[in-house]
C-alpha cells in the first residue's frame, strides 16, 4: 500500500497479515471449540501488543486458551497460579548470593516468559498483583535497583474469577485499565460440548497443536499494526465515543484517555486481520465492548462490582448515539 | 433546535399552509386575510415566529380582527360561513407563529383540519381535492414524525427516511381508502347543498361583452376557461359541435360602437322569442362562474328561454328572466353563475315563417359621417346583385378572401371601419362582423351584429364552450325567412385558438374537472345505488360495461396518488440533499448509491446499519448477496478510510454490480417464493 | 385468533374524534359531497392507522434483562431486548405492568433479525422483592391518535435494595480485643486465609512464621491474615418491626454496611434466625443487601454460595 512502513518491518502486506492471523485462529480453533469471536479477539489483542484479561466461571477452557495461544505463537510459557500467599519475588525472580564469586546473580522468576498465564489473578494479595502488573506496564523488572528487560514479545494472559466468589481481591480499577482487552469465553454450545466430550477434553487437541506461527512473526505483525493509518474522522470518532462515555449519565467514570489509545490499537491489529491497511470505524464499534467495558466504572452498579452486561449495554448505547463517520 | 423537528416543524407548517388553500380556491375569502395568512406562512417556513412566547398580545390581535370580522358580517359585507373560516385561517397564523410546543402542533392540527372542513363548506373546485391531499399527507407526514421523535432516547437518531417511507405507504392506502368510504358511505340526506358556483379564482374573464366596439389595443388573450356547459337533447353526437351561440344583438353603429335601442320589457319566468316547431333543441345550460356577464346564451336560434336559476355562494334561487326589444335576455336576479333551459330551431329548419319585424329601418342606418369609400366598395363588389342572402354570401366571400385574421387590435383610430377596410385589411371577428353588415346596409339590405360564442367541445356528454370562443358574426334579414347567419370571419378563425400543449392541457385539466363534478359533487344516493346494483348483478350488455366501470373514478385516485407520490418524493429528495450537504466525502457518495439499491430488496438491509456490519452479517449467514456487498464495502472503505481514492465512474459501476446482483436474486427468488407460499 | 391488545384514545385522538364525528354530521346534514370526501378521508386514515399500529405490535418477542442493581427510591437503568422478525416498528414504548414501578423505556425504530435493547429509567418506590408479571409494549404509531398496547406475560422477580444516601453514625471504637495472648488486635493471631506475607519484627509471636517462605528467601516471614486488623461487625435487625420501621432500619443498616465495609473492616448481618458471615469486599456488600432487601419480604436462605 501507499504507506510506507518502518525500516525494520517487512514490505506492507496486509494481505499476508491477514493470512498469518488466520493461520493462528484456525489452529487454535480446533482446541476452543465453537468460540471464533472470542479466539479472533484474543489473536487480535495478541497482535496489538496488549495484555489479556479472561474473566468467567472456572471451567470454559481459559487456561487452554492461553497455553494453545502460547504454542500457536510457539511462545515460551510459563503459568503462575497465584494463591494467597504468592510473593513478588515468586514471580519476578531473586538475587541469589554466590559464595564462591561473592556475587549476586539473578534468578529469573517465571515473568521471564514470552507468555505468562497468571491463573486467577484475583487470589494474590494486592501487594503481588500490582509487582506484576508493574512489570506489564514497563516490559521490564526493576530488582535491588537493576532494570531486568523481559523477552519480546511479552504477554501476560490473566485469569479471574468473577467477584462474587469469595476469599479473592479484585483488581482495583487503576490496574484493570493496563488490560487491553477482556473477554470471557462462557460455555460452548451443546454441539461443541459434545464434540468435546467424544474427543476427550481439550488437552490432547492441545499437544497437537503445531506452531503455526513464530515470535518473531508476531513481532512483525506488531510492527505492521504501527503502519495502519487512522483516517482523520475515524480517529474523531474513537475521540468522541471516549467523550460520550464520560458525558453518559450511567457511567462514573468513563474511559480514559489510555484506554483510547488501547481501542485505537486494538483496531489496528483488527485491520490487519480483515486485511486492511487503514482503521474502519467498524473496527472500533467492534472492539468498544471488549477494549473498553472493564474500564468503566458504572454509577448504578454497587460500588466496586461492576458488570459486565450493564458495561456492555452502555457502551451499546453510546455507539448508537454517536454518529459514525461516512 | 435540532434539525430533525425543524423537519416536522415544516412539513406542519405545509399542512396548514394546504388546508388554508383548501378555503381560498372557493375565491371567497377576503383578500386581506389572504394576504395575513400567505404572510404568516411564508415567515412561519423561513422559521421566523415572531409571536414566540407573546401569546397574550397576538391573541390581543387575532381577538381584534375577530371583533372586525364579526362586524362585517353584521354589516351583511361578508357571510357567516367565510367569516368563521377566515377566522380559522387567522387563528392558525397566530399558532404557527408562536412558539412550537407540542399543544401548539396539536392546534395548529385541529385548525387545519377545521379549515379544511370549511374549505368543503365553501367550494367545489378541483383544486380543493388537491389541497385536500396535500393537507392530508403534510399533516400526516408531519404527526408520524412527531410520535416517533417522542419514542427516540435523548441523543438518538431518529430514523426519518423509513419513518416517512412507512407513512407514505400508510397515506397511499388511506388515501384510496377514503375513496371507498366515500363511493360506499351511505347517502342518507337527499338534498345535494354543494356549491358549484364559487366564483373560482380570478375574476370572471368572458371574451363576451356587453358591447360590440371596435379599436383598442393590445392583443386579445385566447382564454380557455370554461364560460358554459350545456347538455343537449337531442344529443347531436357531435365531437365539435361548431354551432353559434347567440347572447345579444346590435342594431346601431355609431362608427366605432354597436348597441341596442329601445328599453328592456318585464320580467318573465320564460321568454318566447321565437314560434317554436318541430325538432327543437332543448339544451340544459349551465353558466359558470367564469362567464361573468348577465345574459342568457343559448344555440341559434333561440325559440324560448326559462326555469332559471342563478347560483350565488349564498345559495340558489330562482330568477326572472327580461327581455330586451332586440332578443337579448337577461336575468333578473345577480349570481355568480346560472342554469336554465333553452329551446332552440336548428340552424337548417330555420323559421319558415317571416319573423316579424317591426322596423326594418332600424337596421339600415349608418353611422354619421361614414366614409363614402365603403358604400363605393360595396357597390362595386356587389354589381348587380340584389338579393339579400346573396349579397350577403358574396361580400362576406369578398372579405374573407381580402381581409386577413388577426387578434391584435388596431388602436384607437378615428374611423375603426375604414382603417380595417382600406388600410390594414386585417382585424378580428368584430370587424369582419360589422364591416358586412354597414356594408350591406350602405346597399339597403338590413343586417344586423349579433355577439355570443361559436364552438362547443363535447366532454363527458355535454357541450363546453370557453371564454376563447367568443365571437361576433353577422345576420342578414332575409324577407320570408327572418335573420339568417352570414359569417365573415374566415372559418378557421371562428373558435378559440389555443397554442397545441396549452390546448392539451386544458383538455387534461377539464376532463378531470369534468370527473370531479359528474363523480364527487354530484355522487349521490342514487349512483349508489346503481353502482351496488351493478356489483350485485354484473351487467350483462356490452355497452353497460364501460358505464358500471367509469363509477369507480380511477382519475381522482390518479391524481390524488401522483400528487402524494410527487410530495413525498420531494420530501425525501430534500432529505437526500441535506444529508450530502454534510458529508462532503466522494466515498459518502458511493455510500448513498449502495444504500439506495440496498433499500429496494427489503429484508436485506436495516436501515442505518453501517455497511461494515452489513456484509460481515452477509458473509456469517452465508447470504446469495454476501460476495458482492463486500466487493463494494471494501472499496467503499479504502476510499473512505484508506486514501485510496475512486476513480471517474467507479462509483456508478459498483453500484451497477450490486444492482446486477440484487435483480439476479429476485429472479431467482421469484419461482421459490411462489412454491413457499410466503 | 390474535393476541389481545389494548386500545386507548390519545388527547389528539379525542379531538379527532370529535372532528370526525362533527364532519359526519355535516355531511348527513347538508348531503355536501364534499364533508363526505373528507369523512372518508377521516375514517380511512382510522382504519390505516389501526393496520399500521398493528403491523408495528405483530410479530414482538420481548427479553427481560433486567438490571443490575436497583435502589428503592432512586432511578435505576432497567433494560428488555426486543426483536422481530420482519418488518419494522415504530415509536415502542416499553414498561412493566402489575409491578410498582415509575417509568418506561422508549425505542424509535425496531428493524427486523437484529435484538435491540431498549433501556429504563424505572424508580421502585420501597425495596423489597418485586414480582414481575408481564410487559407492556405500547406504540402511539403512527399519527398518536390511539396508543396500542400489547401485554407479554413474563415471570420474573427485581429485588430492590434498600435507599441509598442515609448519613450514619460513626462506628463506637471497639473494646479492646479478647483477653488472650496479647492484648492488641495487632497481636492477635488472625484468621481466615493467608493474606500475604512480611517480615517478622522484633518481638513478634514466632508462630505466625511462614517457614516454606522463610527457608527460600532466607529471611524470616510472617504471615499475614485476612482478618489482621480488621475489625468484625455484625448488624442486627429485627424483622418483626412494622414494615415502614423496618425499611428504615435496613436504610441505615445498608449505609452502615457500605461505610464500614469501604473502610476495609468485616461486617455480617443477623436477622433473627438468619446469620450472614462478616466478610470483607464488594461481593459481601451485595450479599447484604440482597438480605437487606428480603428482611420481612420472604424468608433468607443461607446463601453462600451464591
Amino acid at each position: 500500500m501507499s504507506q510506507p512502513a518502518r525500516p525494520l518491518a517487512p514490505a506492507f502486506e496486509p494481505t499476508r497479515a491477514r493470512a498469518q492471523m488466520e493461520r493462528v485462529v484456525h489452529a487454535l480453533e480446533r482446541v476452543i471449540l465453537g468460540k471464533r469471536p472470542q479466539v479472533e479477539l484474543a489473536v487480535t489483542c495478541l497482535v496489538a501488543g496488549g495484555h489479556l484479561l479472561l474473566e468467567d466461571v472456572p471451567g470454559v477452557g481459559k487456561t487452554t486458551l492461553a497455553e494453545a495461544l502460547a504454542r500457536a505463537f510457539r511462545l515460551s510459557y510459563a503459568r503462575v497460579q497465584f494463591t494467597s500467599d504468592l510473593m513478588p519475588a515468586d514471580i519476578l525472580g531473586t538475587q541469589v548470593f554466590h559464595a564462591a564469586s561473592a556475587t549476586f546473580t539473578f534468578r529469573p522468576g517465571p515473568l521471564f516468559h514470552q507468555l505468562v498465564l497468571a491463573d486467577e489473578l484475583n487470589r494474590a494479595p494486592p501487594r503481588t498483583q500490582s509487582s506484576l502488573l508493574e512489570a506489564m506496564a514497563q516490559g521490564q523488572v526493576s530488582l535491588d535497583g537493576t532494570s531486568h528487560p523481559l523477552p519480546q514479545p511479552f504477554t501476560v494472559v490473566a485469569t479471574q474469577n468473577p467477584v462474587d466468589f469469595s476469599g479473592t481481591y479484585p483488581l482495583p480499577d487503576s490496574q484493570l485499565d493496563r488490560f487491553l482487552m477482556r473477554l470471557s469465553l462462557g460455555h460452548p454450545g451443546p454441539e461443541w460440548e459434545a464434540q468435546l466430550l467424544i474427543r476427550g477434553g481439550g488437552a490432547g487437541a492441545l499437544t497437537e497443536l503445531v506452531g503455526s506461527s513464530s515470535p518473531e512473526e508476531l513481532l512483525g505483525l506488531r510492527a505492521l499494526c504501527a503502519g495502519v493509518t487512522v483516517e482523520e474522522s475515524v480517529a474523531d470518532y474513537a475521540v468522541r465515543l471516549a467523550g460520550a462515555t464520560r458525558t453518559h449519565g450511567d457511567i462514573e467514570r468513563g474511559a480514559s484517555t489510555r484506554a483510547v489509545m488501547g481501542l485505537m490499537a486494538a483496531a489496528r491489529a483488527r485491520a490487519l486481520f480483515e486485511g486492511r491497511a487503514f482503521v474502519t470505524p467498524g473496527d472500533l464499534r467492534a472492539l468498544l465492548v471488549p477494549c473498553l467495558a472493564h474500564r468503566l466504572l458504572l454509577r448504578s452498579a454497587v460500588q466496586g462490582a461492576y458488570s459486565r452486561e450493564e458495561a456492555a449495554h452502555v457502551l451499546e448505547e453510546v455507539a448508537r448515539r454517536v454518529p459514525a463517520p461516512r | 433546535m435540532q434539525p430533525r423537528s425543524l423537519l416536522r416543524l415544516r412539513l406542519r407548517d405545509l399542512a396548514a399552509a394546504f388546508a388554508f388553500v383548501s378555503m381560498a380556491v372557493s375565491g371567497q375569502l377576503p383578500a386581506p386575510a389572504l394576504v395575513v395568512v400567505g404572510l404568516g406562512v411564508g415567515l412561519a417556513l423561513l422559521g421566523r415566529r415572531p409571536f414566540g412566547s407573546r401569546g397574550g398580545l397576538s391573541a390581543l390581535v387575532l381577538a381584534l380582527m375577530g371583533a372586525l370580522l364579526m362586524g362585517a358580517v353584521a354589516r351583511g359585507m361578508v357571510d357567516l360561513v367565510v367569516a368563521a373560516c377566515t377566522f380559522a385561517g387567522l387563528v392558525t397564523t397566530q399558532r404557527l407563529l408562536s412558539a412550537p410546543t407540542p399543544a401548539t402542533d396539536a392546534q395548529v392540527h385541529l385548525t387545519g383540519l377545521l379549515m379544511v372542513a370549511g374549505g368543503a363548506a365553501l367550494s367545489g373546485e378541483l383544486l380543493y381535492a388537491l389541497a385536500l391531499a396535500l393537507f392530508a399527507t403534510f399533516a400526516a407526514l408531519s404527526l408520524g414524525l412527531g410520535v416517533v421523535e417522542a419514542a427516540t432516547p435523548a441523543g438518538e437518531v431518529v430514523p426519518v427516511r423509513a419513518v416517512l417511507r412507512l407513512l407514505a405507504l400508510g397515506l397511499l392506502f388511506a388515501l384510496v381508502g377514503s375513496l371507498a368510504f366515500f363511493v360506499l358511505f351511505p347517502r342518507l340526506s337527499w338534498n345535494v347543498a354543494g356549491r358549484r358556483v364559487s366564483p373560482g379564482l380570478g375574476p370572471a374573464t368572458t371574451g363576451y361583452s356587453d358591447t360590440v366596439r371596435l379599436g383598442g389595443t393590445g392583443t386579445l388573450k385566447t382564454n380557455p376557461r370554461v364560460v358554459l356547459r350545456a347538455r343537449l337533447t337531442p344529443d347531436p353526437g357531435l365531437e365539435r359541435l361548431d354551432a353559434y351561440w347567440v347572447g345579444s344583438t346590435f342594431d346601431t353603429f355609431d362608427g366605432t360602437e354597436w348597441s341596442s335601442v329601445g328599453e328592456p320589457l318585464g320580467s318573465a319566468d320564460q321568454v318566447r322569442l321565437a314560434p317554436g316547431g318541430e325538432g327543437v333543441l332543448h339544451q340544459e345550460v349551465e353558466l359558470l362562474p367564469a362567464y361573468g356577464a348577465t345574459t342568457a346564451v343559448a344555440l341559434e336560434s333561440p325559440s324560448l328561454i326559462g326555469g332559471a336559476t342563478a347560483h350565488s355562494p349564498q345559495g340558489s334561487r330562482r330568477t326572472g328572466l327580461v327581455r330586451s326589444p332586440s332578443g337579448e335576455v337577461r336575468f333578473a336576479v345577480r349570481g355568480t353563475g346560472y342554469s336554465y333551459h333553452a329551446y332552440s330551431m336548428p340552424p337548417a329548419r330555420q323559421e319558415t315563417r317571416a319573423a316579424r319585424v317591426k322596423d326594418a329601418s332600424l337596421f339600415l342606418s349608418l353611422p354619421p359621417d361614414m366614409d363614402p369609400r365603403v358604400s363605393a366598395l360595396a357597390a362595386r363588389e356587389l354589381g348587380t346583385t340584389t338579393e339579400p342572402l346573396a349579397s350577403a354570401e358574396r361580400l362576406a366571400t369578398y372579405l374573407r378572401s381580402n381581409y386577413r385574421y388577426s387578434l391584435e387590435l388596431p388602436g384607437e383610430v378615428e374611423d375603426p371601419l375604414a382603417h380595417f377596410l382600406f388600410e390594414r385589411q386585417e382585424g378580428h371577428c368584430e370587424h369582419f362582423a360589422t364591416a358586412l353588415a354597414i356594408l350591406l346596409r350602405t346597399q339597403g339590405i338590413p343586417a344586423r351584429v349579433a355577439a355570443g360564442f361559436f364552438g362547443g367541445e363535447r366532454m363527458e356528454g355535454h357541450y363546453v364552450v370557453r371564454a376563447g370562443d367568443a365571437h361576433a358574426w353577422t345576420q342578414v334579414l332575409v324577407p320570408g325567412r327572418g335573420w339568417v347567419t352570414v359569417d365573415a370571419t374566415p372559418e378557421a378563425y371562428r373558435a378559440a385558438q389555443p397554442a397545441a400543449l396549452l390546448a392539451w392541457l386544458t383538455r387534461v385539466y377539464e376532463a378531470v374537472d369534468a370527473l370531479w363534478r359528474t363523480q364527487v359533487l354530484d355522487y349521490s344516493f342514487r349512483d349508489q345505488v346503481d353502482l351496488l346494483r351493478s356489483l350485485v348483478r354484473p351487467p350483462t350488455s356490452r355497452e353497460a360495461m364501460p358505464e358500471g366501470r367509469l363509477r369507480l373514478p380511477p382519475a381522482r385516485a390518479w391524481a390524488a396518488a401522483l400528487a402524494v407520490a410527487l410530495a413525498v418524493y420531494a420530501t425525501l429528495r430534500l432529505l437526500d440533499h441535506r444529508r450530502r450537504r454534510t458529508a462532503p466525502h466522494a466515498a459518502t457518495g458511493l455510500l448513498e448509491a449502495v444504500e439506495r439499491e440496498l433499500r429496494r430488496t427489503p429484508g436485506v438491509w436495516r436501515e442505518g446499519e453501517p455497511l461494515e456490519e452489513l456484509a460481515a452479517r452477509l458473509r456469517v449467514s452465508v447470504h446469495p448477496l454476501a460476495a458482492p456487498v463486500a466487493r463494494v464495502t471494501r472499496r467503499y472503505l479504502e476510499a473512505r478510510f484508506g486514501g485510496v481514492s475512486l476513480a471517474d465512474g467507479e462509483a456508478r459501476a459498483l453500484a451497477r454490480v450490486l444492482a446486477r446482483a440484487i435483480e439476479a436474486r429476485r429472479q431467482a427468488d421469484a419461482p421459490r417464493s411462489v412454491t413457499t407460499g410466503r | 385468533m390474535r393476541p389481545p391488545r389494548r386500545l386507548s384514545v390519545t388527547r389528539t385522538g379525542r379531538t379527532y374524534l370529535v372532528v370526525t364525528v362533527g364532519v359526519g354530521l355535516g355531511a348527513l346534514n347538508t348531503g355536501n359531497n364534499l364533508l363526505y370526501l373528507l369523512l372518508g378521508l377521516l375514517l380511512s386514515v382510522i382504519v390505516v392507522s389501526g393496520v399500521l399500529s398493528e403491523r408495528c405490535l405483530s410479530d414482538l418477542t420481548v427479553r427481560r434483562l433486567g438490571a443490575e442493581a436497583a435502589h428503592a427510591g432512586e432511578p435505576f437503568a432497567f433494560r428488555w431486548a426486543l426483536s422481530r422478525r420482519r418488518g419494522l416498528a415504530f415509536a415502542l414504548t416499553v414498561s412493566e405492568v402489575g409491578a410498582p414501578l415509575q417509568g418506561e423505556g422508549r425505542l424509535a425504530a425496531l428493524s427486523a433479525g437484529a435484538e435491540q435493547v431498549v433501556r429504563a429509567d424505572l424508580k421502585a418506590p420501597r425495596r423489597g422483592p418485586v414480582p414481575l408479571t408481564a410487559v407492556k409494549v405500547t406504540t402511539t404509531f403512527p399519527l398518536g391518535l390511539f396508543a396500542k398496547s400489547r401485554v407479554f406475560p413474563l415471570e420474573g422477580t427485581l429485588l430492590v435494595y434498600p435507599a441509598r444516601g442515609h448519613s450514619c453514625e460513626p462506628v463506637p471504637v471497639s473494646h479492646e480485643g479478647p483477653a488472650g495472648l496479647v492484648g492488641s488486635a495487632r497481636l492477635q493471631d488472625g484468621t481466615g486465609d493467608v493474606a500475604g506475607l512480611r517480615e517478622l519484627a522484633e518481638g513478634e509471636d514466632a508462630r505466625r512464621i511462614h517457614w516454606l517462605k522463610s527457608a527460600s528467601t532466607g529471611t524470616l516471614l510472617r504471615t499475614e491474615r485476612e482478618r489482621e486488623e480488621r475489625r468484625s461487625f455484625v448488624l442486627e435487625v429485627d424483622p418483626t418491626l412494622p414494615l415502614a420501621a423496618l425499611d428504615r432500619r435496613c436504610e441505615e443498616l445498608a449505609a452502615q454496611a457500605q461505610r464500614l465495609l469501604a473502610e476495609g473492616h468485616e461486617v455480617g448481618l443477623g436477622a433473627a434466625e438468619f446469620r450472614l458471615r462478616p466478610a470483607v469486599g464488594p461481593g459481601q456488600l451485595r450479599r447484604l443487601l440482597r438480605a437487606l432487601a428480603l428482611v420481612g419480604h420472604a424468608p433468607l436462605a443461607q446463601e453462600e454460595a451464591a
